[in-house]
């Protein structure tokens, strides 16, 4: 049934939102990993977002992986710090705390609005099935 | 008491000529149907309209994509209304035709 | 005989509507599903519009497969596809032009608009039994 079809796609959208949370979650934690296990600072990661089609028709959205940010590490003055260079400077994470909050948020914001979606289309379900009552 | 006969038109197909089932089945007139005919075109349209309706929901409990719910409960609707009416019609008919067996001549 | 029952406008015209209600609210979730996908274009679907033009037949026909659905042929003809918005107004840097709020609103408005065509249509039918009820012994 078409309805039950959305229910389905929208459903797609929590999944793939819930999924860039994770990866916001983790950028947040390791905004000051200087040292991983590939060798040096952690690299912001990105969830990489694609329209989901079913048989050439829209049917939501899908993630279809994470990759690295590749803008440089940002270089701070701490001579003290294990992780420090020959001159002093440490390569920090490229993870730009406030704006993964931002980006935190509006993951949030959609979730919730496809919640919304999922209501409404549960709502509409619930009314078309009083017809003849 | 509201005359449904009426208010579906089958006053105009409906024609009185005799009081017995089997007579009635033979129309005088060949352009006009006669009730018998009338009505058993009516039950295969219940007939068919219910046929309807089971496919639909058929589709909608099997999954089909190009079902909607609401076609579904108004085909159901739709085919229930249909035999309704046909009893309530031949309900109608058959106090009639009661009523006029039991006046006294 | 049954003619004013399958035939009849109202309740078909209604189902059609809801018809349109349905593939609008289609169209409306994958835009937010959709809210942050790069490149992503929103679509829409004026059902209401695309009704009045095909009683006016004003509209170009397509076949579809509402083969239950009696009524003024164009109507029951009528497909409703999503139309994609190519509006460059308001895109962001990453391409997506989807306003969640926007979308939000008309998400609830057609919601209460097929509730409340849900309604009528199911008043039709209680009308029509109550019609047909009077009729019984």
């Amino acid at each position: 049934m078409r309805l039950f079809r959305t229910l389905e796609h929208s459903a797609s959208a929590l999944t793939a939102e819930r999924f860039r949370m994770d990866v916001i979650a983790n950028n947040i934690a390791n905004a000051n990993t200087t040292r991983t296990p590939e060798g040096g600072p952690f690299q912001r990661h990105l969830a990489v977002f694609a329209s989901r089609l079913e048989k050439g028709q829209p049917a939501g959205v899908q993630v279809l992986g994470v990759v690295k940010d590749q803008t440089p590490a940002k270089l701070v003055y701490n001579p003290g710090h294990p992780d420090a260079d020959a001159n002093g400077y440490v390569s920090m994470p490229n993870v730009n705390v406030v704006s993964e909050m931002v980006d935190l948020i509006s993951a949030a914001r959609a979730y919730e609005a496809n919640v919304t979606v999922i209501n409404e289309a549960k709502k509409m379900v619930q009314t078309a099935l009083q017809i003849g009552k | 008491m509201p005359d449904i006969s009426k208010a579906l038109g089958l006053g105009k197909v409906y024609k009185p000529v005799s009081f017995t089932i089997a007579e009635a089945d033979r129309s005088s007139d060949d352009q006009t149907p006669n009730f018998v005919e009338v009505f058993k075109s009516a039950l295969g349209e219940v007939n068919s309209l219910q046929y309807q309706a089971k496919q639909a929901q058929i589709a909608l409990a099997t999954g089909a994509d190009d079902v909607s719910l609401h076609q579904v409960m108004v085909v159901t609707e739709q085919a229930r209304l249909a035999l309704d009416f046909t009893m309530a019609v031949r309900n109608k008919i058959m106090d009639a035709y009661n009523e006029v067996m039991r006046m006294q001549i | 005989m049954l003619d004013r029952l399958t035939k009849d406008l109202s309740i078909s015209l209604l189902s059609r509507t809801l018809d349109g209600a349905e593939a609008r609210h289609k169209a409306l979730a994958d835009n937010i599903a959709n809210a942050n996908t790069p490149g992503y274009k929103r679509s829409d679907l004026p059902f209401q519009e695309m009704l009045r033009d095909a009683v006016s037949g004003r509209a170009m026909m397509v076949t579809t497969d509402v083969k239950h659905l009696p009524g003024r042929s164009g109507v029951s003809r009528l497909a409703f596809e999503p139309i994609r918005s190519m509006d460059s107004s308001r895109i962001r840097v990453d391409g997506n032009n989807v306003d969640i709020e926007s979308e939000m609103a008309k998400l609830a408005e057609n919601s209460l608009l097929y509730s409340a065509l849900s309604d009528l249509l199911s008043r039709r039918i209680s009308l029509l039994r109550s019609v047909i009820n009077e009729g019984r012994r």
